[in-house]
């Protein structure tokens, strides 16, 4: 123990440690640049999720060589590192059989494009802009600020909703009414709330759709269309005026009550 | 007309009415403030100044404020056409029989723009408020605006209100079969404005927009010139002016109105 204190203790080596860090700091610096500047070339031409990935790539490959570089200058002998590290590599495969099944996920996600930064996306019961596509991972910021990491193995499998894919999209509401409901009447009321709302589109056309007669009342499903853009003042205001349309019409929405009248 | 320079002293409250579009508008050095609000009533086109007690009972209003680059003591009020292309859909579709040429009158809502001396646009706003409306399919497409305008084949003479532009629509059917139109595009965006010297009722109007269904059943729209206005300049150039931008606006249009009318 003694004389490994002494030798690490050697002018020699303490020099060449510190020859070492130097090196690797310059080289990371260097290699950050290189990254930096190879994003800055794709800026206009690629989406942001293919700089990204592009910039980790030439961060890490370049970080990998100026580390071995650097351990050749120390005199270790890479041969033997190498070998060494292809006996590890096959233990270390065992082990990382998830981290490498959401590396090649990652590449399919990146290759076919479902989403990209910026997007909101509903993956199981989560809601939230997409931040980063990685190759191990997506990170999501929910509606309620919470960072949610998803691996990108759980995308692949999974049902993933791009609800800003499109330039347009639609919201519909699914309620009942009393069967006492003119329905040409309710047709007529809903359609001249649609056409009130000038964020309403006029084409597509609002969906009026009598989905059945069901236990409480008629089941009604309408939709209206509408810029993505939009969406809480569209929602918001159609729910407001149909409630107050309504109203003024004498249409009532059917509800269960409880407990049921004698 | 209210169209021009202004004068527009610095704390002094103006209403602007136009159509159905109201807006009080005034100014404290180069902060502009402005307060928009569209009405059911039509009211001739007016820009004046609000009495002291008039502008006591304004408490209400919501503002917009915006500081602009130059001190301008004028306002400048031009017309401008919309800001986007429009959707009009008929009450009855219209059949044009194979190799017939067609004239359909149509008025367009003026847009009002709000800017200083020097250009500076402080705001712009419809003289009526339009729903919006999609060309194109739900993949890819663009946004319109839904014009409430029931196409007519004699409208040189009609009396269309102040607010309106007129624009006329030639469109001549090559194809072999009649040509149902259910819908019609213009791009109102492409088009120029004019001003009338005399004929057409008064007002001013649009380039004329020639719409073509070729024997291939390909549609093709195409803004023109007026004929009235061959040797006038335009009172207010399109918003979208170039060659490059003219052709690839057109050919863009050409794909989404392919499948729209």
């Amino acid at each position: 123990m003694n004389e490994l204190f002494e030798l690490g203790l050697q002018l020699d080596v303490l020099l060449r440690i510190l020859r070492f860090l130097g090196l690797l700091v310059l080289g990371v610096l260097m290699v950050k640049v290189l990254a930096f500047g190879v994003g800055r070339t794709m800026n206009k031409r690629f989406s942001e999720q293919s700089i990204m990935i592009t910039r980790k790539i030439v961060f890490y490959s370049g970080f990998l060589i100026v580390v071995m570089t650097l351990l050749a200058d120390l005199g270790l002998n890479l041969a033997a590192l190498l070998g060494a590290f292809g006996v590890a590599g096959i233990a270390i495969g065992f082990a990382a059989q998830t981290s490498v099944s959401n590396v090649i996920s990652g590449m399919f996600l990146i290759s076919e494009k479902p989403f990209e930064i910026g997007d909101i996306v509903r993956v199981g019961e989560n809601t939230g802009v997409v931040l980063s596509i990685d190759l191990l991972s997506i990170k999501i910021r929910t509606f309620d600020n919470q960072f949610l990491r998803i691996p990108n193995e759980t995308l692949i499998k999974s049902d993933v909703v791009n609800i800003t894919r499109y330039p347009i999209r639609r919201v519909t509401f699914e309620f009942a009414v009393e069967y006492s409901t003119e329905l040409a009447e309710l047709k007529r009321v809903l359609l001249s709330v649609a056409a009130e709302i000038p964020e309403v589109l006029d084409n597509p056309e609002p969906l009026f759709l009598i989905k059945g007669f069901g236990v409480r009342g008629v089941d009604i499903v309408f939709g209206v269309w509408f810029a993505k853009a939009d969406f809480l003042l569209v929602r918001n205001t159609v729910a407001e005026r149909t409630k107050a349309a309504f109203e003024a019409n004498n249409i009532r929405f059917a509800i269960v009550k409880w407990p049921p009248e004698q | 007309m209210i169209w021009g320079q202004h004068s527009f002293p610095d704390d002094t409250l103006f209403r602007l009415a136009f159509g159905n579009l109201r807006v009080y508008l005034g100014r404290r050095r180069r902060e502009w403030r402005w307060s928009l609000e569209y009405s059911d009533l039509t009211e001739a086109a007016s820009f004046e100044a609000v009495g002291a007690a008039e502008a006591m009972t304004l408490s209400n209003l919501s503002w917009q404020r915006m500081i602009t680059k130059e001190l301008s003591e004028v306002v400048v009020l031009a017309p401008r056409l919309p800001d986007r292309p429009l959707s009009i859909f008929p009450q009855e579709q219209v059949q044009i029989a194979q190799n017939a040429q067609v004239q359909l009158w149509i008025s367009i809502p003026l847009w009002v723009h709000v800017g200083c001396a020097k250009g500076e646009t402080v705001f712009e706003a419809g003289s009526e408020r339009l729903s919006g409306s999609w060309l194109g399919d739900s993949v890819g497409g663009r946004m319109a605006y839904t014009l409430k305008s029931e196409p007519r084949y004699h409208g040189e003479s009609d009396l269309i209100p102040d607010h309106r532009a007129r624009c006329v629509l030639s469109i001549l059917n090559q194809a072999d079969a009649p040509f149902v139109v259910s819908k019609l595009a213009v791009p109102s965006e492409l088009l120029h404005l004019y001003q009338t010297t005399g004929g057409y009722g008064g007002g001013v109007y649009t380039s004329e927009v020639k719409l073509l269904q070729t024997r291939d059943h390909e549609i093709s729209v195409n803004p023109l010139h007026h004929r009235e206005s061959s040797r006038q300049p335009p009172f207010v150039a399109a918003r979208v002016r170039g060659v490059d931008n003219f052709w690839k606006r057109s050919v863009g249009l050409l794909k989404r109105i392919g499948n729209y009318s």
